[in-house]
């Protein structure tokens, strides 16, 4: 009996320490835990519609507002608690978060008949609806809201039409800066012998010139018109502002809504999300271009990287004779992988931006070098998209050559014996063999590019683009041009935008949108590198 | 089909595949080795970007003539363009010259003031392109010299040129020795030296009547007896002309607060070598914050007001920077006015360009004989200079990074306006006399302080971690728990950076004690649960969570442990700390508690290394052979003895890789360290600052750096410094990684 629990007791010699090691397991994997939690909880209610409370002070003045946060605090031995509310309406507060004391407030209310309005400028309104101005658009009939709903749908058909105007106005810009590049050149290649062309384009321009005033003054006519709706708001003590309808974006009564409805507006926010333009600065409305950026710069990046990696894998597994060159080009395929993702971006400027793009611009566009202008001497989708390929290439190397290597050798050896040549051999056997690898490295490689930032911010990523990438003007797919990435947003719209404290729920959705699109990726890597593993131990016997 | 033509079409077929093969071969070779090529030319082309911060100026002559034997210049220069010159003759006007042939294409006179006919007493040169004129009967005026290009329509340009009377002064009843004029602007400034070692200060106050447009000037003047060893050699005035400054041939120098024409105020009077030399001449550097003195021995060197210690209220004149001198008694000094740039000229013709900042001797020349006159163009890209036997020679400057050399870069320099030598980072400034302050130092320590307070808290997590995922896990959960620590490796740097900057950095700020407390509550908290299972081990629920599941078991002590140390932490600043720890910190050390501190970032970009670090350490972990546990544990050793003294000692070599490689990491990150620190680059290890890194500086300053600019290229050298770091510390780790593999491979 004693001799066994002595036994017991050295066998569990050091069962203290392994509980300290398990220690070290939890609290790293605690930690990511938070990390989800925290941007999944920020991230997940930012579309929903909370209710708006209403709190009658004790002063007599009133706050109306989302819940949003409770805590508890001493101060001397007291303790009291204290509610944050959204109240919203930058232009009346000028500022949306406000911390009351719970010993302040007089009673809680929530009132039915408040509305929230989204709005171009100044974030939400807050408040109640007091009356409606229409001038040239017929509301039907009903209750106030019921007239103002009408109304404002008819504002956005209105827009839509506006928008039309505006969108022919950019085509009409493009082609004029298209016909000024083209004077640049003339000019360049001789004023005197191009005389009679130049002057055909100035007389094109201005009659473009012309096209667009008119355009111009009809859009403006338009949207005058529509300035002339406007509905009188009342905040929630009492102050009341005019605003024209077309001003609106949506609007809603929360605590009206039932569930139903409000998952039908979450659901359509999160429309908005995924398929709009940005407003406020990027810290409301959609994030499409910065999705369409990103999406678009890992597929270039990918028809870099993929035939370079998997190059110089087959090269490393199946060509090069084991020995210090082949250990010097390894040590250098690691050391790639460990460079800093930033010297990939100085390298993209000093190199692609300046060195390439300097050389194109000299070489192809002398007349814009001499009017001081730059095509592709500045950052790019396309070099952007190079400096990351660069910056993946290891990923795809190592995956590559790992899949390479559990190939069994009976498979080389048996091709190789029926005659093929190596070439055969790798195109026919060995890369099908292989390729379930090669897409997980291809996966990995572009969740690293969708994720990684400094490089893109030196290299061509910018808050706003003007211009998709790929739009609908010959030649399509525009190199040059800079774009919007979801990585790059996070860190504008929550480090460099005037008001973070406002800007941070959408910084929290952008972060919630681009970690799942990493750990999806990942998640696909994973899964197809262990269905690939099954497949190969039980082939190799 | 015949078997003739059956052979044929096979043989065709075999060389096609053939050719094939062998094309892919070369390609594939081709491509391999080009993989290394990327690698190394990635450093050539980053360091190449860099290097021409250490070139050497180069000069090169643009023009050379000679003028009549007795010709004697009394000023001259050349325009940015360097396509015309102009000097002024003996009697006082100015002849224009194209370049580089020479050719006179114009002479303009300057006139008198005040009428009547006079000839030149002296001409000094004493701004840029201004020429202070004195006649003989006490007339002086300010002259400055304009060029300006025009662009006409048909291509091309035109240099125009023109003088300008900035300043005129009619005849006066004393002439004085010496005249100075600073005018243009708001200041209209005369100071003449009188004999006697007085000073005659005179200032033009022009008004203009709001109503009639009329202005009415009006001069206001004061004497100032310099009451000095020896007499003055060389005065100079600031730009804003506020203060006065003096030379004597006894070796000392003076400042005068000037502010008041009336009572001027002695700030200074120093010596500036104890043996009464002759300080042949002085001027004050672009900026005029330094003093640059030249000396009968050659000594050259820059004085400016410096707050010392004793008396911290007032900046006193105090020698800075001690330049490369001359073999010869310096005569002339001249700066540019375009950077810090110093031109001093010996007696016997040799002039030697310095930078300021830098210390750094950027170019000379040599004339024939004592230098008459020599100036610098606005551009700073073409010096000219006339020796005293008329010979007028031209020069292309090009010297486009005189500010850096490596004291600048790494050592301590003493900055205009700071009391003492320091490292200092701060390119860039709204003023362009300003001096940029590009020490790597500050970013190198904040590179290393991040990095170090990083590995602190993510080295023993990781390693402690991977040794009980490899060791004691139950395989079921290891299958789990890899991956998920591959995905935490994929968890882009921006959204970490983003969390830690904007969630956990105000969270931390109110739980700075807490935060001390979990280090100290969580061990406590550990011994206590284990003696609590070992105790009732034997239990189901004991068994349930031993043997390999420890870790899920531990998750409720860790929650418990946080909000423990949370409240602790409440209850101890209240009673230790007056309740607000950052003011107790402030008074105790004078350390400001920043919101982003090094807390933030040891646990931010701890975060981000640990992943690399766990996969790396489990994976030289588990390939210590079977054969070595197996052993140990048949010799009774225990499941932590077997661990702790055979499989780590085994696998120390990759551990130490994995090490290395997160070192590597961390050193490299950028997103997180700009988005959790200050960025704010100080020299200081304190945990409660935060600091700039090498990365987040590149980020931050690159984008508003002009191509093959001194930032752009300092920039460039810092990821030469980071490529140069990351690589060395890869490749150690690789080397020892290749090792281990070799060991283990015979297992």
């Amino acid at each position: 009996m004693a001799k066994a629990d002595k036994i017991e007791k050295l066998k569990g010699k050091g069962d203290g320490y392994i509980w300290a090691t398990g220690a070290a397991v939890t609290t790293t994997l605690s930690i990511a835990a938070v990390l989800l939690i925290v941007i999944i909880m920020n991230g997940i209610v930012y579309f929903w519609p909370s209710d708006l409370h209403r709190m009658a002070l004790k002063d007599g003045t009133a706050a109306l507002g989302e819940l949003k946060d409770r805590e508890e605090y001493t101060e001397g031995t007291n303790e009291f608690s204290r509610v944050q509310l959204k109240i919203g309406n930058r232009d009346f507060y000028s500022l949306d978060f406000k911390w009351f004391d719970n010993k302040d407030v007089e009673s809680w209310s929530k009132p039915e008949d408040v509305v929230v309005l989204e709005r171009l400028e100044y974030g939400n309104f807050f408040g109640s609806l007091r009356g409606l101005n229409l001038a040239n658009i017929e509301p039907g009939k009903g209750s106030d809201w019921i007239k103002f709903q009408n109304a404002l749908s008819a504002t956005r058909m209105r827009l839509k039409t506006a928008k039309k105007i505006e969108h022919e106005m950019t085509e009409l810009n493009n082609r004029t800066e298209a016909l000024r590049v083209k004077r640049l050149k003339l000019v360049y290649k001789g004023r005197e012998k191009n005389e009679k062309k130049i002057k055909e384009l100035d007389a094109e321009m201005a009659e473009m010139k012309d096209a667009f005033a008119g355009l111009q003054a009809e859009l403006t006519e338009q949207l005058d018109r529509l300035s002339l709706n406007t509905v009188t708001l009342v905040e929630v003590n009492g102050e009341e502002k005019e605003l024209p309808i077309k001003e609106v974006v949506r609007a809603y009564r929360p605590n009206q809504m039932s569930i139903f409805s409000k998952c039908a507006h979450y659901l359509v926010k999160v429309g908005e999300l995924l398929f709009d333009e940005p407003r406020e600065a990027n810290t409301e409305g959609g994030l499409f271009p910065a999705i369409f950026g990103t999406v678009m710069m890992v597929l270039i990046m990918s028809i870099f990287c993929m035939p370079m990696g998997i190059v110089a894998a087959i090269y490393l597994r199946e060509y090069a004779k084991e020995g210090p060159v082949v250990r010097l080009v390894r040590i250098a395929v690691n050391n790639l992988a460990g460079v800093p993702s930033i010297v990939y971006g100085v390298f993209g400027l000093g190199f692609f931006v300046y060195g390439i793009g300097g050389w194109i611009d000299e070489t192809f566009f002398p007349h814009l070098v001499a009017n001081h202008e730059t095509k592709m001497k500045t950052g790019g989708i396309f070099w952007a998209s190079l400096t990351l390929s660069l910056l993946t290439v290891p990923v795809v190397i190592v995956a590559t050559e790992e899949a390479l290597a559990s190939i069994p050798r009976g498979m080389r050896e048996g091709s190789l014996a029926l005659g093929a040549t190596k070439w055969q051999t790798i195109r026919k056997v060995l890369l099908p063999m292989a390729s379930p690898g090669i897409l997980t490295g291809l996966i990995l490689s572009m969740a690293r590019a969708a994720g990684e930032v400094a490089p893109l911010m030196i290299t061509g990523v910018v808050k706003l683009a003007p211009a998709l990438p790929l739009d609908s003007q010959a030649p399509f797919l525009h190199l040059d041009r800079k774009f919007m990435h979801l990585g790059f947003h996070i860190y504008d719209v929550g480090f460099q935008s005037p008001n973070v404290e406002a800007a941070k729920p959408m910084v929290y959705v952008t972060t919630l949108l681009l970690l799942a699109i990493v750990i999806l990726l990942n998640l696909t890597a994973i899964r197809v590198r262990s269905n690939m593993r099954k497949k190969y131990t039980m082939g190799a016997f | 089909m015949s078997e003739q033509s059956y052979a044929e079409v096979k043989e065709e077929y075999f060389r096609k595949i053939q050719r094939n093969d062998r094309v892919a071969q070369w390609l594939i070779v081709v491509g391999g080795i080009g993989i290394i090529g990327i690698v190394i030319g990635m450093l050539m082309i980053i360091a190449s970007v860099a290097m021409p911060l250490f070139r050497k100026a180069s000069i090169e002559e643009l023009a050379a003539f000679n003028l009549p034997a007795d010709t004697k210049l009394l000023g001259l220069g050349v325009d940015e363009y360097k396509e015309t010159g102009y000097y002024i003759r003996q009697d006082g006007s100015v002849v224009f010259y194209t370049l580089p042939d020479g050719e006179v294409i114009d002479e303009l006179l300057v006139k008198v003031p005040g009428g009547g006919e006079s000839t030149i007493k002296s001409v000094t040169t004493t701004g840029f392109f201004q020429h202070t004129y004195l006649w003989e009967n006490g007339a002086a005026a300010l002259v400055q010299v304009d060029f300006f290009p025009e662009f006409p329509e048909k291509g091309g340009r035109i240099i125009r040129h023109h003088l300008k009377m900035l300043s005129t002064w009619e005849p006066v009843g004393e002439v004085p020795l010496q005249t100075l004029i600073k005018g243009g602007g708001e200041v209209n400034l005369r100071v003449d030296i009188l004999p006697g070692n007085n000073l005659l200060l005179s200032s033009v106050l022009e008004e203009e009547n709001p109503i009639t447009e009329e202005i009415t000037r009006s001069v206001s003047s004061g004497e100032l007896a310099v009451h000095m060893s020896g007499n003055i050699t060389s005065l100079t005035v600031n730009r804003v002309g506020s203060q006065l400054f003096v030379s004597t041939d006894r070796g000392q120098v003076g400042r005068w607060d000037i502010g008041n024409l009336k009572q001027p105020k002695l700030l200074d009077k120093v010596e500036v070598h104890d043996d009464g030399r002759v300080i042949n001449d002085i001027a004050l550097v672009l900026g005029d914050e330094s003093l640059v003195i030249g000396d009968e021995r050659g000594h050259l060197e820059t004085w400016m007001p410096v707050r010392t210690g004793e008396s911290a209220s007032k900046k006193a004149l105090n020698r800075v920077h001690t330049l490369p001198g001359h073999e010869a008694a310096i005569v002339q000094l001249e700066v540019s006015r375009r950077n810090k740039t110093i031109f001093s000229a010996d007696e016997t013709g040799r002039i030697r360009a310095t930078f300021l900042t830098s210390e750094r001797g950027l170019y000379e020349f040599k004339a024939n004989g004592p230098v008459q006159v020599m100036a610098m163009n606005r551009r700073g890209n073409a010096f000219a200079y006339a020796d005293e036997n008329g010979l007028v020679e031209i020069w292309g400057v090009h010297a486009p990074h005189p500010e850096t050399s490596w004291q600048t870069l790494f050592g301590k320099v003493h900055y205009e306006s700071y009391d003492e030598p320091d490292y200092v980072w701060q390119s860039s400034s709204a003023s362009d006399d300003f001096e940029p302050k590009m020490s790597m130092r500050p970013l190198i320590l904040g590179t290393l302080k991040g990095t170090m307070y990083a590995m602190l808290f993510a080295a023993p997590l990781a390693i402690l971690g991977a040794l009980y995922t490899s060791q004691f896990m139950h395989k079921n959960w290891r299958n789990r728990v890899k991956p998920a620590v591959e995905i935490m490796a994929a968890v882009p740097s921006v959204v970490i950076g983003f969390l830690a900057g904007l969630w956990l950095a105000p969270l931390f700020e109110n739980r700075i004690v807490g935060m001390f407390a979990v280090m100290m509550v969580l061990p406590l908290m550990l011994v206590l649960s284990f003696t609590l299972i070992s105790r009732y081990s034997n239990a189901t629920w004991g068994r349930r969570v031993t043997n390999g599941k420890e870790f899920i078991g531990l998750v409720p002590v860790l929650i418990i442990a946080v909000f423990l140390s949370m409240a602790l932490g409440g209850l101890v600043e209240n009673t230790f700390f007056n309740g607000d720890v950052k003011q107790y910190v402030y008074d105790w050390r004078e350390v400001r508690v920043d919101q982003r501190n090094c807390i933030v970032i040891a646990f931010a970009l701890g975060f981000a290394v640990i992943p690399v670090i766990f996969t790396l350490a489990d994976d030289a972990l588990s390939a210590v052979p079977q054969n070595l546990t197996a052993a140990s544990l048949a010799l009774g050793a225990s499941r932590w003895q077997t661990a702790w003294k055979v499989v780590l000692p085994s696998a120390s070599p990759g551990i130490f890789a994995a090490l290395m490689i997160g070192l590597g990491r961390a050193v490299g990150e950028t997103m997180i360290v700009l988005m959790a620190t200050g960025n704010t680059p100080i020299m200081d290890m304190s945990i409660f600052n935060g600091m700039r890194t090498l990365s987040a500086n590149i980020a931050v300053e690159i984008p508003e750096a002009p191509q093959n600019g001194t930032l752009y290229r300092t920039l460039f050298l810092s990821a030469v410094i980071l490529f140069i770091f990351t690589f060395m510390v890869n490749t150690v780790a690789e080397m020892v990684r290749i090792r281990l593999r070799a060991k283990y491979g015979n297992y």
